[in-house]
C-alpha cells in the first residue's frame, strides 16, 4: 500500500505494480470460482430436479393421461416455420407417453397478446386433436385478459380454454366469432391464445 | 464501533432506500406481496454482510487501482451462490423474484456499503453494518410489500384479508410503486426534519 | 377560505386572481357549463347518474377537508375547485359502477395528485382524469361495461345484476362492424347523447352548450376545445377505418369523450399552456395522440390518456411559446427561449 499513488493524473505503469494487480485479481477470481463450482454441485441435482418437476407438471396439465417423465424433442426448421406461419412462436416442444407408447406432444407457444406476450403448453395427441391449453404466464389487464388466462367461462358456459380440447387440425384455422368464442371485452386476449392454438396444431400437423 | 448507533443509521436516519435512495429498481420490481419482499431482503441481508466482512478483511491487500473490480467479484459470487441455492431449496421464491436475484450484483446498497464503510472498517464493524443496514433495506421491502399486497391485491403473504372485488389493482402495477415509495420516501423526510426542530 | 391572519404577498402559479374574478367564480362557472350535461346524464341513465355525481362531489370535498385539517393547513375546500373535479370524475365513470369505487377514485384525484403536490393550481395532471386512470387501472372489468340506456335505468341502491350492458359506439368501431353501429345509432343520437359510454360524456349537444357559456363568459379561450376537436375531425375524416370518411369522422367526434375532454378538461388552468399559441399546439398534440390511441392502442378511447400525456408536456409547451419582451429583436429571440 506504501507505493499506491493518491494522485489522479499519473498512472503508475511499474511492471511490478501492474503484475501486482493481475495476480491479486486473478487470485480472488478463482477462489470465487472455486466456491460457485462448489456450491453449483452441491445445487445442481435439486435445480434439475425442480425443473423437470416443474415442466412435467405443466405437460400433465394438457395431457392428463402422460406418465412418467416427458421428453424434451429437438425443434426443426419446419415446426418453426409452421408456428410463424400460423402467427406465433413455439419455444419448446416435448413427447409424451404413457405405456411404452407416444401420446401425444406438449408444445410451448408464444403468441401476442394486448398487454405482450402470452406463454402457453398446448397438448395435441396423435390423433391431432387439442387435448388441453394452459397459460404458463401472462401480463393480459387484470379484471379483462386475466379472465381468458384464468379460464373463465365464455357466454356458452364453456372455460375459455377449455373450448378447444378437440379441436383438430380440420378445424383449423380456428377463429374467434365463427369456431372460438372469446370473452366479452376480452377479444384480443382470446384471439392471441386462439393464434397459439393455431399454431400448436400447424406445429404437430409437421410432427406427427 | 457502537452497534446502537449503526443501528439507528441502517434503520432510520441513514437507511439505504428512504435515505440515502438506494437499491431502487429491486424495491419497485419485487414488492408486490410480503413473501417477494422478505426473500429479498433476506437475500440482500445475507450478501450484504457477506460481502462487507470479506471486503473488509482483504482490504489491506487490494490495491486502491482495482477495489470496484474486486468488490464486483466478490458481491458477484455471493450473489451467484444465493441464487444457486434458492432455486435449489425454495424454487417458488426463486420463480417470483425471477432475474432481480441476479441483479443484487449491481444494487447499489451493496456496493456502496463496500466503497463507503467496509473498505475503511474493520471486519467487526463491517458485519454490524452489512446487518442494521440489510435490516434497514427489509423493513422498507417489508412496509412497501404491506401496502402494496394488502390494498392492491388485498392479501397478505397470500392469505385474503379484502374481498377480491375491492382491492386497488394498479397499487401492484409499476405505477403503484412509484407512488407508494414516493409517500413513504416524503413521509420518512418529514419525520426526520420534524425530528430536528 | 382566506386566511386573512396570515395573507402574505406570495407569487403564485396560475389561476392569477384579477379584478372581480375569484377561482370560486371561476369554478361556479364551470359547475353552472356542467348542468346541462349532467340533466342529459340524469334523462339518459336515470336518476343514479345524480346520485353518483354527488357522491363523488361530497367525496372529493371530504378528502379535501381531510387532507387540509391533517395537515393543519388552511380549508381550501371554499374555492370550489374539488366539486369541480368531483363532478368531472364522475362524468368520466360508468354509471353503474358501486359508489364505494368512485370514493377511490377521489382519493387519487384530491389527495395524490392535487393536495400532495401543493392544491389548487400545482397539479400536474388533471385530476379528474388521474383518478379515472387509477379506477381503471384497477378495476378494469367494471370501468369497461357501459349501461344500454335504452334498455331500462340502472337502480340507485341494490343490484347491478339485472343492467344490460353493452359496447359503447368507440368499441364497436374499433372491433366490430361499423355499418351495424349506423344501423342502430343515427347521427342524432349520437350528437344529442342517446348512446352508451360514460356519465357526462355521452350528450355532445349538453357538452357544446356548456362549452360556448364557458367561452362567452370567457373563462376558457377557444382554442384549446377548437383545434382538438377539429384536430381529430381531420384526421379521422382522412383516414376513415371503415365506411366513408365524413361518416366514420362524425362518429369519431360525437361517440367517446371527446367533447368533455375538449371542453373541461384540456382547459384546466393548472394543466395547460398559458399563452393563445400554446393551447393551439396543446389541443392539436391532444388531438393526435387521442386519434393515435384510438386506431393504434389496445383502448378504444383516447381522450384520457392524450390529455395526461399533454399534461405532461406543458411546461415544455410553455418554454417555447413564451412570448418575446417588448423591444427584443429576432436574432435574441432564441437566446430568450433557451432560458
Amino acid at each position: 500500500m506504501s507505493n499506491e499513488v493518491k494522485t489522479k493524473e499519473k498512472v503508475n505503469m511499474d511492471p511490478k505494480y501492474i503484475a501486482k494487480l493481475a495476480v491479486t485479481l486473478l487470485v480472488t477470481c478463482v477462489v470465487v470460482a472455486g466456491l460457485l463450482g462448489f456450491v453449483n454441485k452441491l445445487t445442481l441435482p435439486n435445480i434439475t430436479a425442480a425443473n423437470e418437476k416443474k415442466t412435467a407438471e405443466a405437460i400433465q396439465k394438457v395431457l392428463p393421461e402422460l406418465e412418467g417423465s416427458p421428453v424434451a424433442m429437438e425443434l426443426t426448421e419446419d415446426m418453426t416455420a409452421a408456428a410463424s406461419g400460423a402467427g406465433a412462436t413455439v419455444t419448446e416442444a416435448y413427447e409424451a407417453q404413457a405405456g411404452g407408447s407416444t401420446i401425444g406432444y406438449a408444445l410451448k407457444i408464444v403468441a401476442s397478446g394486448s398487454q405482450g406476450n402470452i406463454e402457453m403448453m398446448v397438448g395435441v395427441d396423435t390423433e391431432g386433436a387439442v387435448s388441453g391449453v394452459s397459460i404458463v404466464k401472462n401480463s393480459e389487464t387484470s379484471g379483462i385478459g386475466s379472465k381468458v388466462m384464468t379460464n373463465q367461462p365464455t357466454a356458452k358456459g364453456v372455460g375459455v380454454l377449455d373450448q378447444f380440447e378437440g379441436k383438430t387440425a380440420a378445424d383449423a384455422p380456428l377463429n374467434v366469432g365463427t369456431n372460438v368464442d372469446a370473452i366479452s371485452g376480452a377479444t384480443v386476449s382470446s384471439k392471441g391464445v386462439t393464434t397459439g392454438v393455431n399454431a400448436a396444431l400447424a406445429v404437430a400437423g409437421v410432427i406427427g | 464501533m457502537n452497534f446502537g448507533k449503526q443501528l439507528k443509521e441502517g434503520l432510520i436516519t441513514n437507511n439505504p432506500v428512504l435515505v440515502q435512495v438506494l437499491g431502487m429498481c429491486s424495491t419497485m420490481a419485487i414488492t408486490t406481496s410480503i413473501m417477494n419482499g422478505l426473500g429479498m431482503g433476506v437475500s440482500v441481508l445475507i450478501i450484504l454482510t457477506a460481502s462487507n466482512v470479506v471486503i473488509s478483511a482483504i482490504r489491506k491487500i487490494v490495491p486502491d487501482k482495482i477495489r470496484i473490480a474486486m468488490f464486483i467479484v466478490v458481491i458477484a459470487g455471493f450473489v451467484t451462490c444465493v441464487d444457486l441455492l434458492l432455486q435449489a431449496f425454495v424454487p417458488a421464491i426463486a420463480e417470483s423474484l425471477g432475474v432481480f436475484i441476479p441483479l443484487i450484483v449491481v444494487n447499489c446498497i451493496i456496493l456502496g456499503r463496500a466503497e463507503s464503510f467496509s473498505y475503511k472498517n474493520g471486519i467487526a464493524a463491517s458485519f454490524v453494518d452489512g446487518i442494521c443496514q440489510g435490516i434497514g433495506y427489509t423493513l422498507v421491502l417489508l412496509a412497501m410489500c404491506f401496502i402494496r399486497e394488502l390494498l392492491g391485491a388485498g392479501t397478505l403473504a397470500g392469505f385474503r384479508i379484502i374481498p377480491e372485488q375491492f382491492p386497488i389493482g394498479v397499487l401492484t402495477l409499476p405505477v403503484g410503486g412509484f407512488l407508494v415509495l414516493g409517500c413513504l420516501i416524503a413521509a420518512m423526510q418529514w419525520a426526520l426534519s420534524r425530528n430536528k426542530k | 377560505m382566506t386566511d386573512y391572519k396570515n395573507l402574505k404577498l406570495i407569487a403564485t402559479s396560475n389561476p392569477h386572481i384579477r379584478g372581480s374574478e375569484t377561482t370560486r367564480s371561476i369554478m361556479l362557472d364551470v359547475i353552472i357549463a356542467m348542468l346541462p350535461a349532467l340533466a342529459f346524464a340524469i334523462f339518459n341513465f336515470g336518476l343514479r347518474a345524480l346520485t353518483l355525481t354527488a357522491v363523488s362531489v361530497v367525496g372529493c370535498i371530504f378528502w379535501e377537508w381531510l387532507y387540509r385539517k391533517l395537515m393543519k393547513k388552511p380549508q381550501s375546500i371554499g374555492d370550489l375547485s374539488c366539486v369541480v373535479t368531483g363532478m368531472l370524475l364522475a362524468f368520466v365513470c360508468p354509471v353503474q359502477m358501486p359508489y364505494w369505487m368512485i370514493l377511490i377514485g377521489d382519493f387519487f384525484a384530491i389527495i395524490v395528485v392535487k393536495q400532495l403536490f401543493g392544491g389548487i393550481g400545482k397539479n400536474f395532471l388533471n385530476p379528474a382524469l388521474a383518478g379515472r386512470a387509477v379506477l381503471l387501472a384497477s378495476y378494469a372489468g367494471t370501468m369497461t361495461s357501459w349501461v344500454d340506456p335504452a334498455a331500462g335505468k340502472a337502480p340507485i341502491i341494490g343490484s347491478m345484476a339485472d343492467v344490460v350492458t353493452t359496447a359503447t359506439p368507440l368499441a364497436v368501431m374499433k372491433t366490430g362492424d361499423f355499418a351495424a353501429l349506423t344501423g342502430t345509432y343515427n347521427v342524432g343520437n349520437m350528437f344529442i347523447g342517446q348512446i352508451p359510454g360514460s356519465l357526462g360524456e355521452v350528450s355532445a349537444l349538453a357538452l357544446l352548450i356548456g362549452g360556448a357559456y364557458l367561452i362567452w363568459r370567457k373563462v376558457i379561450n377557444w382554442q384549446t376545445p377548437v383545434s382538438y376537436i377539429a384536430t381529430v375531425a381531420v384526421l379521422t375524416f382522412l383516414f376513415p377505418k371503415q365506411g366513408s370518411g365524413v361518416e366514420w369522422m362524425l362518429y369519431s367526434v360525437f361517440g367517446g369523450g371527446l367533447f368533455l375532454g375538449a371542453f373541461f378538461m384540456a382547459t384546466d388552468y393548472a394543466t395547460s399552456p398559458v399563452t393563445k399559441k400554446g393551447q393551439l399546439i396543446f389541443g392539436i398534440g391532444c388531438g393526435l395522440f387521442t386519434v393515435l390511441i384510438r386506431y393504434f392502442g389496445s383502448y378504444n378511447e383516447g381522450v384520457c390518456y392524450s390529455i395526461m400525456v399533454m399534461n405532461l408536456l406543458v411546461a415544455l409547451i410553455d418554454k417555447y411559446t413564451k412570448p418575446t419582451r417588448f423591444g427584443v429583436v429576432k436574432s435574441d429571440k432564441k437566446e430568450a427561449a433557451a432560458k
